[in-house]
């Protein structure tokens, strides 16, 4: 390509990039202000609405909710999807385009058509509205994820290193902690982050589950946003991209994560 | 699997179920089942409206990301430098950080006193604030925005199974750049547009939030649509068919996506 085209291209490009970003980074910047009102830019910085997080009690409460409900999603759905993983790459069954079929279809399926679904399903029911339902519901669409990233790593799974392991003397047991596990780790750890930040970010599935006392984080934003744009959004938005930030850098230093990065809210 | 067999399809067959249920608030429904949501829904201006904003703004909305994440998707494709890992990850980041906090972040930058308008307003670009909360150009800023970096992913592995050599032979043969595009470069990603293009107009059919928050009551979608009916109003029957069509328009494309995907070379699937 010409210099000039390089130049047209990559001017274009960075115009693109900044329109990718600036809703995010403007929330970021917004929280560290110091007015009563978003301001941008700040006219001066500090901590004011980090320090004060504690006088909104259902912000914080919804915090600790939706981490809890985030941690429990992913270990959930790496449980189920990671023997389903293995039954569809390694056996052929009858059933097995059905179980194929259906462990995707969560994906497939706009996520508020699952939500709206689970709100009637469970109506029949007379119990309580509870934490249970809430995790059931995250489970459901994220068990894909983990059945995905699994999936991919089990194509290139050599399978002699096992037979070689079980020759040598090891029980099952053995052979898999020992051979299996650290091979599929990659797959695994990426399954489950992307189930953790799919619940942490959850709306649509959410928004039909909640009760008054079980408000996940991305609800409580909405319902602020909804009724007025003050800046204590804007830092414990902060905070929810901070947890998922951390998060990544973390995976990052256990397995080089950035390879299986891509998704999409469905 | 049982478990996704209970909460999931079950549910759903639940749901389709209710749609052909009679219309009765409250009450416990008479036996039976009728085609009176469908035709409610297909018999009323308000609803029909709705499915048409819809419509439009999924095809305007998925031609505006598909021809803004050319350029990038190109850059990352065919960019040899050293930045590339973080381009990469600037384009996935939007998808790490929750929709809700992603559309704060366009009120706040497009709310009547917000960021652009003041910019504009200090450069004496505009006499008064443009109104960009509650308008077809408010949502459909926040929409491109949700589907860009799902476009932008899509297109990479398009553009990478074009081998370089043929734009090469294209320039060296004399074309120009914009011919060598157009005559080389555009046709053979052409399959893998079209399919990209169905995976981003399924999910701005489906976005919920965006329009919800940027567009209010002024602008129903049958998204918002849904959610009013089922938490609002409580019709729920009507609701499922509502759900029901948005289900069809949004899961069909996807499925004609993975359909095309299976015809086009190279498509890297996102999600």
């Amino acid at each position: 390509m010409s210099v000039q085209g390089r130049l047209v291209l990559g001017t274009v490009n960075a115009l693109i990039y900044v329109f990718l970003l600036a809703p995010i980074l403007v929330v970021v910047i917004v929280s560290f202000g110091d007015a009563a009102f978003l301001q941008f830019p700040p006219r001066r910085l500090s901590l004011r609405w980090y320090t004060n997080l504690g006088e909104y009690p259902d912000f914080v409460a919804s915090f600790w909710l939706s981490l809890l409900l985030a941690a429990a999603t992913a270990a959930t759905a790496t449980a189920i999807g990671t023997p389903a993983a293995f039954a569809l790459a390694r056996h052929r069954f009858r059933g097995r385009a059905l179980l194929s079929a259906l462990v995707m279809s969560p994906l497939v399926l706009p996520g508020l058509v699952t939500g709206i679904a689970l709100l009637q399903f469970f109506s029949l029911f007379r119990t309580e509205p509870s934490f249970g339902r809430l995790l059931i519901g995250h489970v459901v669409v994220t068990v894909p994820y983990v059945v995905r990233s699994v999936g991919a790593v089990l194509v290139g799974f050599d399978r002699s290193l096992e037979e070689a392991a079980r020759g040598l003397g090891a029980n099952a047991w053995t052979a898999t902690r020992l051979i299996t596990l650290p091979l599929i780790k990659p797959g695994l750890l990426a399954g489950a982050i992307f189930a953790f930040i799919l619940s942490f970010d959850n709306v649509v599935v959410s928004i039909f589950l909640t009760t008054p006392r079980l408000v996940p984080l991305p609800i409580q934003i909405y319902n602020y946003v909804e009724s007025s744009a003050r800046p204590i959004i804007a830092s414990i938005s902060t905070l929810q991209i901070a947890v998922i930030v951390l998060l990544l850098a973390a995976a990052e230093r256990v397995v080089g994560f950035s390879r299986y990065v891509g998704g999409g809210e469905r | 699997m049982l478990l996704l067999g209970v909460y999931f399809l079950l549910p759903l067959a639940l749901l389709l179920a209710q749609s052909f249920r009679p219309l009765v608030i409250g009450q416990p429904a008479p036996p039976g089942l009728t085609l009176a949501n469908y035709v409610r829904f297909l018999g009323d201006p308000f609803y029909l409206g709705t499915l048409r904003a819809t419509l439009g703004l999924g095809i305007f909305v998925t031609v505006l990301a598909m021809t803004v994440g050319y350029p990038v998707a190109y850059g990352l494709a065919r960019g040899r430098h050293r930045g590339k890992a973080l381009l990469r990850l600037c384009v996935v980041a939007p998808l790490l950080v929750s929709v809700v906090i992603r559309t704060y972040g366009w009120i706040v930058l497009l709310a009547n006193n917000g960021v652009v308008n003041q910019t504009l307003l200090a450069l004496g670009l505009i006499g008064e604030p443009v109104r960009f909360m509650f308008t077809y150009t408010g949502v459909t800023i926040g929409l491109v925005h949700f589907a860009l970096p799902v476009a932008i992913l899509s297109l990479v592995g398009v553009i990478e199974a074009v081998d370089p050599a043929l734009e090469e032979a294209a320039r060296s043969l004399g074309a120009g750049p914009g011919r060598t595009f157009l005559r080389i470069t555009l046709p053979l990603t052409l399959p893998g547009l079209a399919a990209g293009s169905m995976l981003v107009f399924a999910l701005t059919v489906a976005a919920f939030v965006t329009p919800a928050l940027m567009g209010g009551p002024s602008l129903i979608v049958l998204s918002t649509l849904i959610y009013q009916q089922m938490t609002v109003t409580l019709e729920w029957g009507f609701g499922a068919a509502v759900a029901t069509i948005l289900l069809v328009v949004a899961t069909g494309l996807f499925l004609l996506y993975q359909r095309l995907l299976s015809l086009a070379p190279g498509v890297e699937q996102p999600g």
